[in-house]
């Protein structure tokens, strides 16, 4: 999947402009002194779909300004924890303000300025308001902002969720100018695009730290996407530490101890997603991709025979002849349904290498007693039917998710299934142009508007600087408007977005050509 | 030097992706030493092996020794002990050697342990080692500051047959002594089946470089690096054995060099002043890091062309460029037709020369757009009445306005220049160095053998551009380089000095330079330093692998190079 898909979808993608038009239209002019791209200053990522904003702005200081919360949200879990968070996020430790310049100080008390603004009202508004504790595929996450002064701002929606992505909008409202931190007057009504908008890591192929994933949780909230798609395990190596079967991750995994998610990890994953409004949808990929599987569960890979009929040692995929495989299949989805709480689980299904079945008598004995002999793709299908029944049919009712292989090859799959690719008629999801891990020199995020990060050459050190700030090219395409697509435009803006990023305390890569963010990363070290 | 070439390459690199598609991924699948359809990592981790590789190395049978940590000293003869480059090596190599030492380790272990005492059953077992001689064999006392010529070579002995049960590194000067250093602290490995103890196999080797000038070149102008990444980048200099920091200080975004002369270039011509500039006291300090690992700083202030950021601070160096019969604002390469040029840039280098120690000075002399001075009337008066009409000679003429003035410096006997000096058939001095930085294999080879027959030494960086980048494991691209694959005499070949990593800034801050760099310059570290016969990549992987994750394990983000792998320990 890493690789084969990649290329037809480019195709699709660049076909009908050229690699060079694309890129003209942002190409600056790198022929003088300064940054090839001047930041904006207040504006937000993903671009909202509806804002007014007007040059005039209110001062905002650290030890007076307070969030204040409607009756309705006491007791609110998602908004009350969230409050610290993006307090942090308005005030950033690492702000530039002791090196303003007094100059500019001085010059700053003019008509433009409305004073300070000591607070702003965080409301759940409306009939269907209630406060949520899980993300789910649908909620609300539209809201509105009001930045008007007095007692006139103000920021609501119907859910939650909604006040999450309103929060996130108004810290990057703030920016540092004349004062420390100040806001423009502004109002905007905001909703995404699309609602599953989502960032998939492969933590076989190398191990992720938690912290590493904890920060991408941080940055995905900061981009508004709002799921969180893990691939856990691959031939690689099976991080994924089981309470049914523990010897997965003990034989299974690179170290048995450091380079595995245990029960609590997996618990804090989901949590810190929560909490910022993402979901995690665990990825399980079957028959193929499953190498690591055998080490700790022998048996359920199928033996490959060489031309004369001999076992050769080597394994392929997942043996669907096995009976016994379905029952440990079984076994393990439904711990994963209680460990996982959200109502979608990612099947897998793609790039499945069916050379070893065709070499294993076993499994043609079994295409014969199935009556498809000779036909493999049949054969896989059987497997995916086979785990799709078993996740029908566990005690959560669980949408699944598959590559597009299970699609193309005509399984017999429900409509409720999100197949994850370019296909019609069912749910889809787009991933294939947004192969993060593939690099290209430069600008490359103008190539990027799901966005997958697949670990071959991908581990803790460059996961965040690899994905970020390309990622949030993506996170604009799907939350903001059809019509947000100019790249010259967005420059600016996410130039601001990686210098915010990185003020934060992410390692975010530079990605628009020479300049500078005015915290360097050497000093939020 | 190339930021008009990006775009270039930017578009290229789309279309090559939408042509192909898919790269690195195609390499290790084809490839014999991977097996990605298999559970654990594609490459296996070698064990106590040396990067870059040493020239030779012999293994005394399987027999090893044990390491304590808290037992351990590096013994100095006199004259290491006189030098204050071993004196402060001493300390630095000892935390490489034994990475992630902690208190627990070393109160775990007991000798008395039924595990030790088992270990004496073992024929190839010498033994815990509990120290290593520092021989420096000279009459003439360490030197100051590293140069083109010294010499690095050295050995290590670490129970050889004619010394059983004692290790030494030996050399002629302290240079060779940091590189046996290095070698030492990266033959001791795996402290963690040990019980604490660290494990070194017996062997001795002999070691010098292939070419003495093995560089690393970073573009401190497009984005400012922070004085941190440059400290840590010459680390893992010192770690893969390169010698040479070529430091493109300035460029057309950003002028941030301090100069003691002219505050106002930085004040006016950084990105920000104060915070992105380096003041005098960095710049010594870095130099002074360098200096006691072994490694040059060569500064590089580009000029004619690349200079915008310069014209901020020092107002009137740059030529004014015409639409018609008007100046239209913009503004091209230096003016070199105006005389007060020279008298600045007289001062400017004489500031520079003091500064910087090397007695090298990269002058840049790229990439000059010649459209500017060709729309001024006044310049093309100048041409016409001092250089019959011909434009071409107008670089000429600055070039070699400019070289006396380097050359008449007391500090400095050389300087390199980018081949387009060359190509224009500027007038230079006999020891002048070639950067050959243009073109696919066959330019490049064509170039070098071209600048060797007019007897010019030669510097190759054209197949290391690192700040390009595409999927997968692009190292061994840069690997099997072979630098002297061009035609010419055995004197020619001679004449070749080196090269150098290239990471120009566009696309690089302080944030990735480390990750971005490194594991993959180790590719041209071993290219430049070990003999022409260490090309097998198969072999290179593991051992790659394993210095992969010893760089980490040193506390440096360097970023996975061989596909699905892990190290003991995670970033």
């Amino acid at each position: 999947m890493s690789t084969s898909r990649f290329l037809s979808v480019s195709l699709l993608l660049l076909g009908t402009v050229s690699a060079e038009e694309k890129l003209s239209n942002f190409a600056p002019a790198p022929y003088r002194a300064g940054p090839w791209v001047l930041s904006t200053r207040g504006e937000i990522w993903p671009k909202p779909q509806i804002q007014q904003s007007s040059s005039s702005f209110f001062s905002i200081n650290p030890d007076t300004f307070q969030f204040k919360l409607g009756p309705e949200l006491i007791e609110c879990e998602i908004v009350q924890t969230a409050l610290p968070r993006f307090f942090e996020r308005v005030f950033p430790k690492f702000s530039t303000n002791s090196r303003t310049p007094k100059q500019e100080l001085t010059n700053a008390i003019d008509q433009e300025y409305l004073g300070g603004l000591d607070h702003v009202r965080v409301e759940l508004v409306g009939t269907r308001a209630n406060c949520e504790t899980h993300p789910y595929f649908g909620m609300i996450e539209s809201y509105n902002i009001t930045i008007g002064g007095g007692d006139k701002n103000v920021i609501t929606s119907e859910s939650v969720w909604g006040l999450l992505k309103g929060l996130e909008s108004f810290s990057q409202l703030v920016y540092s100018s004349s004062f420390p931190s100040q806001i423009n007057e502004t109002t905007i009504q905001d909703y995404p695009r699309f609602p599953h908008r989502g960032f998939m890591v492969d933590s076989s192929r190398h191990f992720l730290q938690m912290k590493m994933l904890k920060q991408t949780l941080d940055i995905l909230e900061m981009n508004k996407i709002n799921v969180f798609h893990w691939h856990l395990v691959d031939d690689q190596s099976f991080p994924y530490q089981s309470m049914k079967f523990p010897n997965l991750s003990l034989l299974g995994a690179y170290q048995p101890y450091t380079h595995t998610y245990s029960p609590t990890d997996v618990e804090e994953i989901i949590e810190f997603a929560r909490l910022r409004g993402i979901r995690v949808i665990p990825e399980f990929d079957t028959p193929g991709h499953t190498q690591s599987w055998e080490l700790g569960q022998p048996g359920v890979l199928t033996q490959c025979y060489t031309d004369d009929g001999h076992p050769d040692g080597s394994k392929g995929p997942m043996d669907p002849s096995n009976e016994s495989l379905f029952d440990f299949l079984t076994d393990l989805f439904q711990e994963l349904s209680a460990v996982f709480p959200d109502n979608y689980v990612h099947l897998g299904g793609d790039e499945v290498d069916t050379s070893c079945w065709e070499s294993n008598p076993h499994i043609t004995e079994f295409m014969a007693h199935l009556n498809i002999t000779g036909e493999y793709r049949k054969l896989e299908s059987y497997h995916v039917e086979r785990v799709l029944g078993i996740v029908d049919h566990l005690a959560k009712k669980s949408t699944p998710i598959v590559w597009e292989e299970v699609f193309d090859n005509g399984d017999n799959i429900s409509k409720d299934t999100l197949v994850h690719a370019t296909k019609a008629g069912f749910r889809v999801l787009l991933s294939s142009p947004f192969y993060l891990n593939r690099i290209a020199y430069g600008t490359d995020w103008v190539d990027m508007y799901k966005a997958c990060i697949w670990g071959e050459w991908v581990d803790s050190v460059n996961l965040v600087t690899r994905a970020w700030p390309r990622g949030c090219a993506f996170a604009e395409r799907f939350w903001s408007d059809s019509s947000v697509k100019d790249e010259a435009k967005a420059a600016p803006r996410l130039q601001e977005q990686e210098c915010r990023m990185l003020q934060r305390g992410y390692r975010v890569n530079p990605i628009v050509g020479p300049n500078f963010c005015p915290v360097d990363w050497d000093s939020i070290l | 030097m190339e930021a008009r070439w990006i775009w270039l390459w930017v578009t290229l690199c789309s279309f090559w992706i939408v042509v192909h598609g898919d790269s690195g991924g195609d390499f290790f699948k084809t490839s014999e030493y991977i097996h990605p359809g298999r559970p654990g990592p594609w490459v296996q981790s070698s064990r106590g092996q040396v990067w870059p590789q040493p020239k030779l190395s012999r293994p005394n049978g399987k027999r090893y020794s044990l390491v304590h940590p808290e037992k351990f000293t590096f013994q100095l003869d006199a004259n290491s002990a006189a030098c204050d480059l071993i004196q402060n090596a001493v300390n630095r190599f000892y935390v490489r050697t034994f990475p992630r030492r902690t208190a627990k380790t070393a109160q775990s272990f007991n000798t008395n342990h039924p595990w030790f005492q088992a270990l004496h059953q073992d024929p190839n077992f010498q033994g815990v080692l509990d120290s290593v001689q520092i021989v420096m064999n000279t009459k003439k006392g360490c030197e100051k500051y590293p140069h083109l010529d010294m010499d690095e070579h050295y050995e290590v002995k670490i129970d050889a047959p004619d010394s059983p049960k004692t290790a030494s590194i030996i050399a002629f000067n302290a240079w060779g002594i940091l590189r046996g250093f290095e070698t030492f602290s990266q033959l001791v490995y795996g402290a963690e089946e040990h019980g604490g103890l660290y494990q070194v196999n017996s062997v001795q080797i002999m070691d010098q470089p292939r070419f003495s000038h093995r560089g690393v070149m970073l573009d401190s102008s497009r984005h400012f690096l922070s004085k941190r990444v440059i400290y840590d980048n010459l680390d893992l200099m010192e770690m893969n054995k390169m010698n040479v920091f070529h430091w493109h200080i300035s460029d057309d975004p950003a002028f941030p060099y301090e100069s003691l002369r002219f505050p106002n270039m930085s004040l006016k011509g950084a990105y920000r002043p104060y915070t992105h500039v380096y003041s005098q006291e960095d710049i010594r300090e870095i130099i002074e890091y360098a200096r006691i690992r072994g490694i040059r700083v060569m500064p590089e202030f580009d000029t004619p062309g690349h200079t915008q950021s310069w014209e901020l601070g020092q107002p009137g160096l740059l030529a004014k460029c015409y639409r018609g019969s008007q100046p239209d604002g913009t503004l091209g390469p230096f003016d070199p037709t105006k005389d007060s040029l020279y008298d600045f840039l007289e001062v400017f280098f004489k500031e520079i020369g003091t500064v910087f120690p090397d007695n090298f000075m990269h002058l840049g002399g790229d990439e000059v757009d010649k459209m500017c001075w060709q729309s001024n009337p006044h310049i093309m008066e100048f041409v016409k009445k001092n250089l019959g009409g011909n434009l071409g000679k107008l670089e000429s003429y600055y070039i070699e306005k400019l070289l006396p003035i380097i050359a008449d410096l007391p500090t400095k006997n050389g300087y390199i220049v980018w081949q387009e000096v060359f190509d224009n058939k500027d007038k230079v001095k006999n020891d002048t160095i070639i950067q050959v930085w243009k073109g696919g294999p066959n330019d490049w080879a064509n170039k070098l053998q071209q600048i060797t027959s007019t007897g010019l030494r030669a510097l190759l960086s054209a197949p290391w551009y690192l700040n390009y980048i595409n999927y997968g494991s692009d190292w061994t691209n840069y690997y099997i380089i072979e630098p002297l694959n061009f035609e010419g005499t055995q004197a020619q070949k001679k004449l070749f000095v080196g090269g150098e990593a290239c990471i120009w800034g566009e696309f690089v801050s302080s944030v990735n330079l480390i990750p971005r760099l490194w594991p993959r310059a180790s590719a041209v570290a071993e290219r430049l330093w070990s003999p022409e016969h260490v090309k097998d990549v198969n072999d290179a992987a593991s051992r790659l692998q394993e210095h992969e994750c010893r760089m980490l394990q040193r506390g440096y983000p360097v970023e996975p190079a061989n596909g699905p792998s892990f190290c003991d320990v995670a970033w």
